[in-house]
């Protein structure tokens, strides 16, 4: 097969031209050019704060492979959003050893609290509620993630409590992408 | 001679008086039992939707192959029938028909059944093609509410 | 000639259930187990995929190991001891069927896959019986689809065949499973079409009702529908199609004889084109001829009964002096229908003016064409047995566009690690390039030049240091002993063909004897055609000018024929159109409804005072006929084909043929009968026993070529009430190899460096005078599109997508693709789908390419509406 030229064929790929040197970067530590898609995700996201649909084939245009191969990764991983979130993404751990801690209970409180259910946003753009699977801290349970942050044995005050330190600004939010968050 | 005839007359003026075991067919019409297999019905749900969705068990199991259907995609819009599909066409020929309620046993939506009509006489051999329309119970004859699931995974 | 074919693995013993079982050593143990005739269930594992070992249900105990382990993913040694019939998997099944379950609705009444669904059954073999799920079962929403696919993701069990399928038939990997744990689900990215030629398949793979053909969507419950083993008209295969009432409902690779009754087989190998699978229900289309049609008085076509249509047509043949009258046969005719055309004609009218190669555009192209196909002897068997070392592919990449079945058989081969692959091409599609271990892009010109380069370094020997330069790689590819050369013959409508088919024969000649020929063109009944005795040059015992074999041919003509070579249907037709005939006889012509050189069709139609057509659905061509006779479809005519690679498939009579309709067999033997002739067939079986003479088989029967099962595996015959019915091992090979003078190079550049070569093909999903009247192809319809390379589209300004209005070819615009794998200065498209017009045949067509205006925006929406 002759050889593709790479660089001609991305000349399009608005995400690509954007972030080239990355993205070169990137590719550059793998053997295969697919391999550098989850960091390329990741790239995106700390851009966008999510992932969309336009985003996911420019990725599969320069990793190479389908962007049906993208979904996969994006919708297999809880931590790639495929839709916009709030500033602060709240990940209640929803496996077993913390559904046998009332973690159910803590995210019944949590959304009557925030008035929003899972994967869904609080109208000030603050708070997401997601769903996680084992976040590996069984004996702390009931766990979250507070955007990176593994709050653990949670109790009412305590999520009373980081709620208020994250409207306060004091918890510093993940992303610092060029779009900013939803507000 | 005239004793016989005395002895038969006798046997006739006994049961002049006897209530009669007859029907006075057809101004009288004799009850049916629940189990009576007469001609088929189709039933209804309560909101008035068919209960047949065409799954054509009713015909496979026929031993005389007297049922013939043809399935259409209900109109969500528009429904005619509870399930995904309805049966557009369904016919019954009822000189085929051996009455066995093979198709009643099969029908997994007890959507037919089999009904108290037994007068089904006709002029012509084609009018003993029974439509759906002859068959299906009137709209406000349903029970049951059709089960309807919900969607409980948003992608 | 005979070919070695590699020894079969090493039998080993292997106790299954306590019974020693004699197997293969190193093959799969289910398959193996299969084979045999041990049935061990399961539902993901499907032999022609790879091993995905995800439904855990052909587990299997194996002594010596703590656990129950999965037989797919395991292959067979010496001295394995396994059980299947144990108490633990018994319990390990019936486990895994409440799992796959768990989740699955309870909706079989409705559901398509009901009666032939592999849950079902396994649910009654292997299964609980009854559900102790007591929550809410998942639900999903359901999507918009493909447009011929439908989608109930709530049924899916995640087996992942349909995934596997479009990643390595397909090449694609266009469906993935999405999400993860008990949520995830099978999909298409942003739910859209699953595009690949062959993703009607999925439908067939998947083993319960989640992915269901939309055409087929309620027409019917399997049971009553009744099956006939067949091969459809417009494409290679066989397959079986669905009937009830007379009404074709779906078609699907040969079912499976399971419990008494006839399923899909979803565990085939033998897989089909969309264009088999959905294009064969053209049968549906309302637009069809029923009645035998004459020109009255008033020059209308009107309808008129079979006697006085059948007597103008005799009438006017009768008057025809010898070489007065022509016959073209379609390339899709049967090939008794071959034969009795190929009889009328030369017997009955002693006419030698006859011939079936219409496709080509060029009189060199057809003749070229008919000595590639006396060399044919390669064999899609014998590649499936691995024969082949080796499988040189030259110029025949575009077959997945236009013959995606002959294309996928090729493929399959160096897939499943059969043979290796090689390209000598125009355009390297990558479906077939990245299998291949070495692929040469040339300019269509200049690919004869590299195979006569190759082959003067083969005469030399095969020591790699003859290797010409730079193609060191190719040749070491050819000296392989055993090998096959696939020749593309119908390339810009054979444009090439004249140096490339003496070139490929030299190369032939060059690789010795181990090298198999398969010339191949998307004409299906290509090979029947030249069998038969429909070609110019050819009767069907064989070539024409051998006085022996005419012999032959008189006596099972039954009279002695014209010994005067004849022109190939181009030159029949510029002869036709010059007024040489006074009636011309057009039998089921297809490839000419659609054909670039429309002009030339219509002259000479307008020229002959009288034209017989032969046809099932009205067309142009039919329009100006004479006398028009209405024919049948394939699912309603007895008769055999022949597949491009020699095997006879036949075509079963399934249902009546309705209306006043004929097969259209008896049409021409009717019309020698007002002529004359005396011979009256019962039936089609008789007219193939001709032909089995006059190929020196007289015990190869209609009724015996039906048995052939599909795949490598499957025992080649069948039982009836007197036994096992062998198919008789018989192949129409052709192996003279004419030693032929290379010609001249006819296709030299233009000398304007402005102008592109245009390599075009016709799309089997394009317009079609069969396949696009399904009217649930038009979604399949592909867009109006220019291939360009990437060197070309930079010279001249031009981007994907595009508009482009290609200047001496089509007058349709249509939109560039910038394909980094195109020869430069080479324009790619399909005729078909850009309306093509040549003027003339000579040469490959060089066009220039114009910027167009984009057509309006609704013209553009409503074709997207309809192709959704």
């Amino acid at each position: 097969m002759p050889e593709l030229n790479t660089t001609s064929a991305l000349a399009t790929n608005d995400l690509y031209m954007r972030h080239r040197a990355d993205i070169d970067a990137i590719v550059a530590r793998y053997p295969i050019r697919q391999s550098a898609l989850m960091p390329i995700l990741w790239l995106i996201q700390e851009e966008d704060g999510w992932i969309s649909d336009e985003m996911m084939k420019q990725a599969a245009e320069i990793c190479e492979c389908t962007p049906a191969e993208v979904l996969e990764s994006v919708s297999f991983y809880q931590m790639y959003h495929r839709e916009p979130v709030g500033k602060y993404v709240l990940g209640i751990c929803a496996t077993l050893p913390c559904a046998l801690k009332a973690a159910d209970g803590l995210y019944a409180y949590l959304s009557e609290k925030l008035g929003i259910t899972w994967a869904e946003t609080t109208q000030d753009g603050l708070f997401t509620i997601q769903r996680r699977e084992c976040l590996g801290a069984c004996s702390e349970a009931p766990v979250m993630l507070v955007n990176q942050e593994l709050e653990t044995k949670l109790t009412r005050e305590k999520i009373d409590r980081i709620l208020e330190e994250c409207r306060q600004g004091k918890r510093k939010p993940y992303f610092t992408g060029r779009n900013g968050y939803r507000a | 001679m005239l004793i016989d005839f005395i002895k038969g007359l006798a046997v006739t003026f006994k049961h002049i008086w006897k209530k009669p075991v007859t029907f006075n067919y057809p101004e009288v019409k004799r009850p049916q039992p629940a189990f009576y297999r007469g001609r088929h019905r189709l039933q209804r749900y309560s909101n008035g939707l068919e209960r047949c969705v065409a799954c054509a068990l009713c015909a496979a199991v026929c031993p005389p192959e007297a049922i013939y259907l043809e399935a259409e995609e209900n109109d969500p819009k528009r429904p005619v029938g509870a399930g995904e599909r309805y049966a557009r066409l369904y016919q019954i020929h009822q000189i085929r028909c051996i009455w066995c309620g093979f198709c009643e046993e099969a029908c997994p939506e007890d959507a037919i059944v089999m009904g108290p009509i037994f007068e089904m006489a006709n002029y012509k051999r084609s009018d003993f093609v029974c439509n759906k329309e002859q068959m299906l119970d009137a709209p406000d004859k349903g029970f049951g509410e059709p089960i309807v699931l919900k969607v409980n995974q948003p992608l | 000639m005979t070919m070695k074919i590699p020894d079969p693995s090493v039998l080993v013993t292997v106790t299954v259930n306590g019974r020693g079982l004699m197997l293969p050593k190193g093959k799969n143990l289910l398959q193996a187990l299969l084979d045999v005739g041990h049935y061990v269930p399961h539902y993901c594992y499907q032999p022609a995929l790879s091993v995905a070992g995800n439904c855990r249900l052909c587990l299997v105990e194996i002594e010596g190991r703590p656990k129950p382990e999965i037989s797919c993913n395991m292959v067979v040694t010496d001295g394995l001891k396994i059980r299947t019939d144990s108490e633990l998997i018994d319990d390990c099944r019936k486990g895994m069927m409440e799992f796959l379950l768990m989740n699955h609705p309870l909706d079989c009444p409705i559901c398509d896959r009901g009666g032939e669904c592999m849950l079902q059954r396994y649910s009654m073999e292997y299964g609980w019986g009854t559900a102790r799920t007591v929550d809410a079962r998942r639900r999903f929403v359901k999507p918009q689809f493909d447009p011929l696919i439908d989608i109930e993701r709530n049924r899916c069990i995640m087996c992942t065949r349909c995934v596997r399928f479009c990643d390595e038939v397909g090449n694609d990997h266009v469906m993935g499973v999405f999400g993860h744990g008990s949520r995830n689900y099978i999909g298409t990215f942003g739910n859209g079409p699953v595009s690949n030629p062959f993703s009607g398949n999925v439908i067939d793979l998947c083993p319960v009702g989640c992915l269901t053909s939309k055409p087929f969507r309620f027409e019917a419950r399997p049971w009553e529908l009744r099956q006939t083993l067949t091969t459809p008209r417009h494409a290679n295969g066989i397959v079986t199609a669905w009937t009830r009432g007379g009404r074709l409902l779906r078609v699907t690779p040969p079912a499976r004889r399971r419990h008494g009754l006839y399923t899909i087989d979803e565990d085939t190998t033998r897989f089909i084109s969309n264009e088999v699978r959905f294009g064969s229900l053209y049968t549906d289309n309302e637009d069809r001829l029923l009645e035998p049609l004459a020109r009255g008085k008033d020059g209308k076509l009107v309808k008129s009964e079979w006697e006085p249509a059948l007597d103008r047509a005799a009438e006017a043949l009768k008057a025809c002096k010898p070489g007065e009258a022509c016959f073209i046969a379609g390339e899709r005719s049967t090939n008794e229908e071959f034969y009795l055309l190929g009889r009328l004609a030369r017997a009955v009218c002693h006419t030698p003016y006859i011939d079936w190669r219409g496709r080509f555009v060029s009189e060199s192209a057809a003749q070229a064409a008919g000595v590639a196909l006396s060399a044919s002897d390669g064999d899609f068997d014998l590649l499936d047995k691995k024969a082949y070392q080796a499988m040189l592919i030259v110029a025949a990449g575009d077959l997945y566009e236009s013959a995606p079945d002959i294309s996928l058989r090729l493929r399959e081969g160096a897939r499943l690690k059969r043979t290796r692959l090689g390209l000598i091409d125009s355009r390297v599609n990558p479906w077939l390039g990245d299998l291949a271990e070495t692929a040469w892009l040339e300019q269509p010109e200049k690919i004869a030049a590299t195979l006569i380069a190759l082959a003067e370094a083969l005469e030399k020997g095969k020591d790699p240091a003859n290797a010409p330069q730079g193609m060191e790689k190719l040749f070491k590819f050819v000296t392989a002993e055993h090998g096959l050369l696939v020749l593309g013959l119908d390339s810009a409508g054979g444009a090439i063909a004249p140096e490339l088919v003496p070139a490929a024969l030299r190369i032939l000649r060059a690789l010795g004897v181990g090298w198999h020929f398969l010339p191949v063109t998307a004409a299906r009944n290509a090979k029947g055609g030249f069998v038969a005795g429909a070609q110019s040059d050819r009767v069907p015992t064989g070539r024409m000018i051998d006085p022996e074999l005419r012999v032959k041919a008189d006596e099972i003509y039954g009279s002695a024929i014209p010994a005067d070579p004849s022109p190939a249907a181009p030159g029949l037709l510029e002869m036709a159109a010059q007024g040489k005939f006074k009636v011309l006889v057009l039998h089921r012509c297809d490839e000419l409804v659609h054909h670039p050189r429309r002009e030339l069709i219509e002259k000479a139609i307008a020229a002959t005072p009288m034209v017989i057509a032969i046809d099932v659905f009205p067309s142009w061509i039919t329009e100006r006929a004479a006398i028009v006779f209405p024919g049948s479809m394939f699912m309603e005519c007895d008769g055999s084909m022949t597949d491009i690679d020699g095997t006879l498939q036949r075509m079963s009579k399934g249902c009546r043929v309705p209306g006043n309709a004929q097969e259209e067999w008896r049409i021409i033997e009717l019309l020698g009968l007002k002529l004359g002739d005396t011979r009256r067939s019962k039936r089609a079986h008789e007219i193939f026993a001709d032909l089995a003479r006059a190929w020196g088989r007289p015990d190869v029967t209609l009724d015996s070529i039906t048995l052939k099962q599909p795949g490598p595996e499957a025992p080649q015959g069948t039982h009836n009430y007197f036994g096992v019915i062998k198919r008789p091992d018989f192949k129409l090979h052709s192996s003279e190899r004419p030693e032929l003078a290379i010609a001249a190079n006819s296709n030299a550049t233009s000398g304007r460096s402005d102008l592109l070569t245009l390599w075009w093909i016709q799309h089997s999903q394009g317009p079609d005078h069969l396949g696009s009247r399904s009217s649930q192809f038009d979604a399949l319809r592909p867009r109006p599109r220019v291939e360009l390379s990437t060197a070309d589209a930079a010279r001249l300004g031009l981007k994907n997508n595009d508009w482009v209005l290609l200047e001496g070819g089509s007058e349709q615009p249509s939109q560039v693709l910038v394909n980094p794998t195109l020869a430069e200065g080479v324009v790619y498209g399909a005729a078909n789908v850009l309306g093509l017009r040549l003027a003339d045949g000579a040469g490959l067509p060089h066009v220039n390419l114009m910027p167009a205006d984009a057509p309006a925006a609704e013209i553009l929406e409503q074709e997207a509406t309809a192709r959704r």
